[in-house]
């Protein structure tokens, strides 16, 4: 895109390179965002628009050389939309999702549950524990004895 | 994975402390004992790690020299190794399930024995 249009014959230039009609066309604000002469389009998602109308590429739902948003990647498909009226608004959504986490921590904070277990003994090393080995004093070493399951012949 | 839910009326072994009872109980014979496969200062001399040095090191060690041995490619040199170490551990944790089992099971007897004085002297 070339600089931000300032005078009418740059404006009629600009709209016709871009598709639009004179009227329709309006330029991003020049406030240090670098579009130069890009026209600011309704941020609508394709998802948005009318399924049954004849477009020419109908999986996107877009005509031949029609202008597309500058920032179009993120409402392309079934990405972020913001141009139609949500089902719920958004405090009840908010409402709904931490009234959940709620309830559920509440629950298991609160109601007793029965504690699970591996059951298994605690696993057993030689010489005492390991009893130098984890710094113990070499004066006082305990003799434990293991077994396996086998009867002593 | 293997866990249990305990009941109230279940009898949980803490597995935490060793076994409470005699480990001669209910083996005429007696049991054999586990022996430490390598001295202390075997295991010192062989670097190994504190969490291996179990009763089964000396497959640990094994397995440890043969992988310093094997070149970088051949990735299967030391499968027969990892095999018997892994044989070694699975063998310990079924011992572990076992005396915990049983621990239980010589709870409950306990308890039963309890139940059944205390019910006799109520009789009387």
């Amino acid at each position: 895109p070339r600089k931000y249009p300032t005078t009418p014959e740059e404006r009629i230039a600009a709209a016709k390179k871009y598709g639009l009609h004179i009227d329709d066309y309006k330029p991003i604000a020049d406030e240090g965002f670098g579009a130069g002469d890009y026209p600011d389009l309704e941020p609508k998602s394709f998802a948005a628009r009318d399924p049954y109308y004849e477009w020419d590429y109908p999986y996107v739902r877009r005509n031949y050389n029609e202008a597309r948003n500058a920032e179009e990647e993120y409402f392309k498909g079934h990405r972020y939309d913001e141009s139609q009226k949500p089902v719920i608004s958004l405090n009840q959504q908010f409402f709904v999702l931490f009234s959940f986490i709620a309830i559920v921590s509440l629950l298991r904070i609160y109601l007793p549950v029965n504690p699970t277990y591996t059951p298994m003994m605690a696993k057993q090393y030689p010489y005492g524990n390991l009893h130098l080995e984890r710094g113990g004093d070499p004066n006082n070493v305990p003799t434990i004895k293991h077994y396996t399951f086998e009867p002593a012949e | 994975m293997g866990q249990v839910s305990s009941s109230p009326d279940t009898v949980v072994p803490d597995y935490r402390k060793d076994q409470s009872n005699d480990p001669m109980i209910g083996f005429p014979n007696g049991r054999k004992e586990r022996v430490a496969p390598l001295t202390q200062d075997q295991m010192d001399n062989a670097l190994v790690p504190l969490m291996y040095r179990d009763y089964c090191v000396d497959k640990y060690v094994a397995l440890q020299s043969c992988l310093s041995k094997q070149s970088f490619f051949n990735t299967w040199a030391c499968n027969a190794q990892w095999h018997h170490l892994e044989d070694c551990h699975k063998a310990d944790a079924i011992l572990r399930h076992k005396e915990h089992e049983r621990e239980r099971r010589l709870l409950e007897r306990k308890r039963r024995i309890q139940a059944k004085a205390n019910s006799s002297v109520e009789a009387i």
